[in-house]
């Protein structure tokens, strides 16, 4: 689960739209953890 | 004729700065994660449509929202997506992942700790060992990629288990061209430097070390099991060790009634120790799992939101990583190819049922059985659920935590429910400038 890729993408891709898309139709995430107690690990951004 | 219709999953928020001088509007999306910045004219045709069913007039403008999914074909059924995908994800057979306890024992007492009752002093035996690598072989042929986390007990007093187990998980993946990855769970009290070091070769590269708010806090909370205090070995295992680090440290700060107003004390320790760019801290509320805790203790969903939006915008911390991602399956539980298991070869699919016999779903040796637990974990179909298949947050929930809603129901839902406003008043106008550098730095480039 790799949360950080979504916006790497999205921001790469060229605005043609007559509304200005931020986030852009993204992939659902697929996780082998706990998503309660595990929260942290998987959610970490490069854009930090 | 209008042929087409408005998606079941939108939501929309005031857009605080002007754009070129023009008020606007963002729409968001949450089956399809699209979040955009729509004019106030736009949107106005939007509303007449939402409101009135008057038909959007301008073409461009329908692509452009259909191009996000904020306005969907008339046949198109959106339940039935969501389901599609829960299931593409639930029963892919890509992947393995193993959530492995090389001992249950624990040098830790926390206080609300939810295998307090579960915690024994077994190391996974070399036969149990074996039969892991036997259980890993079985899924090599179908899967393209195995991770692998490292929990316990806590799994740094099983070092050297960690240490044969993986050079045979990674003999397994270089033969067979899968691709491998392993994280740890840790209390961080034995994460020396010398430990550090090992890591890299471990092909560890993500860590979770909890932190508790103030020392006073953490040391009532988080001691180990003679009563000693921990903060302190803590902060100077990361400190000391902080050129060692895997690129991913997130510092988990368990919050409840008896800490929330000191979680700020780990900013400022990490702050004042020189690791603020070392590590990701982040606020998670303490449960009450397994009956192992205090219920008024614990903060309610509803609250914890806020707690946790208050907490970044406080600390400055990112607020990206909090946008919620449309979810396949939710997590292990519901997952094919996920299994939790402990040190004496059990088989589980919750963290929070290791240990608990009741809920083992079998062992290494024999395989997994059929029972009643897996299929309630298996077979559970939000879209199906009276309450979920109305629900807008459905795609970024999925129902919610398998294991709570057989707990403690009223909680399993996604606390963002409760606080998406206030994320969406900062999140947009961040996102924008982040776009714009980039866009400002591919020119350049």
């Amino acid at each position: 689960m790799k949360t950080e890729l979504r916006f790497c993408i999205t921001f790469k891709r060229r605005e043609v739209y007559s509304m200005q898309y931020l986030v852009a139709n993204e992939k659902p995430v697929v996780t082998n953890h706990c998503a309660i107690f595990n929260c942290g690990v998987n959610r970490i951004s490069l854009l930090k | 004729m209008i042929d087409y219709k408005l998606s079941n999953y939108n939501f929309t928020f005031p857009y605080l700065e002007p754009v070129d001088g023009k008020k606007q509007m963002v729409l968001y999306n949450t089956r399809t994660g699209s979040m955009a910045l729509i004019e106030e004219d736009k949107y106005e045709q939007y509303r007449d449509f939402e409101k009135n069913g008057t038909s959007i007039s301008e073409d461009k403008l329908i692509s452009d929202l259909k191009y996000g999914g904020f306005i969907v074909d008339n046949n198109f059924d959106e339940l039935a997506a969501i389901k599609h995908t829960l299931f593409l994800s639930r029963f892919s057979t890509s992947s393995l992942g193993l959530t492995i306890a090389p001992t249950s024992d624990c040098n830790f007492r926390c206080i609300y700790c939810y295998e307090k009752d579960s915690i024994k002093p077994v190391t996974m035996s070399e036969e149990t060992q074996e039969d892991l690598i036997c259980f890993v072989k079985n899924y090599i042929p179908q899967i393209r990629r195995f991770e692998v986390c490292w929990y316990g007990g806590e799994p740094l007093l099983a070092i050297e288990i960690i240490e044969k187990l993986t050079v045979a998980f990674l003999e397994l993946c270089e033969e067979n061209h899968i691709a491998y990855s392993a994280s740890m769970v840790t209390n961080g009290y034995l994460l020396t430097p010398e430990t550090l070091n090992k890591f890299q070769s471990l092909h560890i590269d993500d860590i979770q070390v909890t932190l508790d708010g103030t020392a006073e806090d953490h040391d009532r909370r988080r001691f180990l099991k003679g009563g000693h205090p921990t903060f302190e070995r803590i902060i100077d295992n990361l400190r000391e060790g902080k050129d060692l680090l895997p690129k991913q440290v997130s510092i988990r700060i368990n919050a409840d009634r008896h800490n929330i107003e000191r979680v700020d004390n780990v900013i400022k320790t990490l702050k004042e120790n020189g690791l603020e760019d070392k590590v990701y801290p982040y606020l998670a509320m303490v449960y009450n799992s397994n009956d192992a805790y205090n219920d008024n203790s614990c903060l309610r969903t509803n609250e914890s939101s806020k707690f946790v939006f208050d907490f970044i915008m406080r600390n400055g911390l990112n607020i990206l990583t909090h946008i919620p991602c449309q979810l396949g399956n939710y997590c292990c539980a519901d997952r094919y190819g996920s299994f939790v298991i402990n040190a004496d070869g059990r088989l589980y699919k919750c963290w929070n049922e290791m240990g608990i016999e009741k809920y083992s779903i079998g062992t290494l040796k024999e395989g997994v059985k059929d029972c009643p637990h897996l299929y309630d974990y298996m077979l559970y179909d939000p879209t199906e659920d009276s309450s979920c298949r109305i629900c807008k947050f459905l795609p970024v929930c999925m129902g919610g935590c398998p294991n709570r809603r057989e707990q403690a129901p009223s909680t399993r839902c996604l606390a963002m429910r409760h606080g998406l406003d206030s994320f969406m008043s900062v999140i947009p106008s961040i996102l924008k400038k982040q776009k714009e550098k980039n866009s400002c730095d591919l020119q350049a480039e």
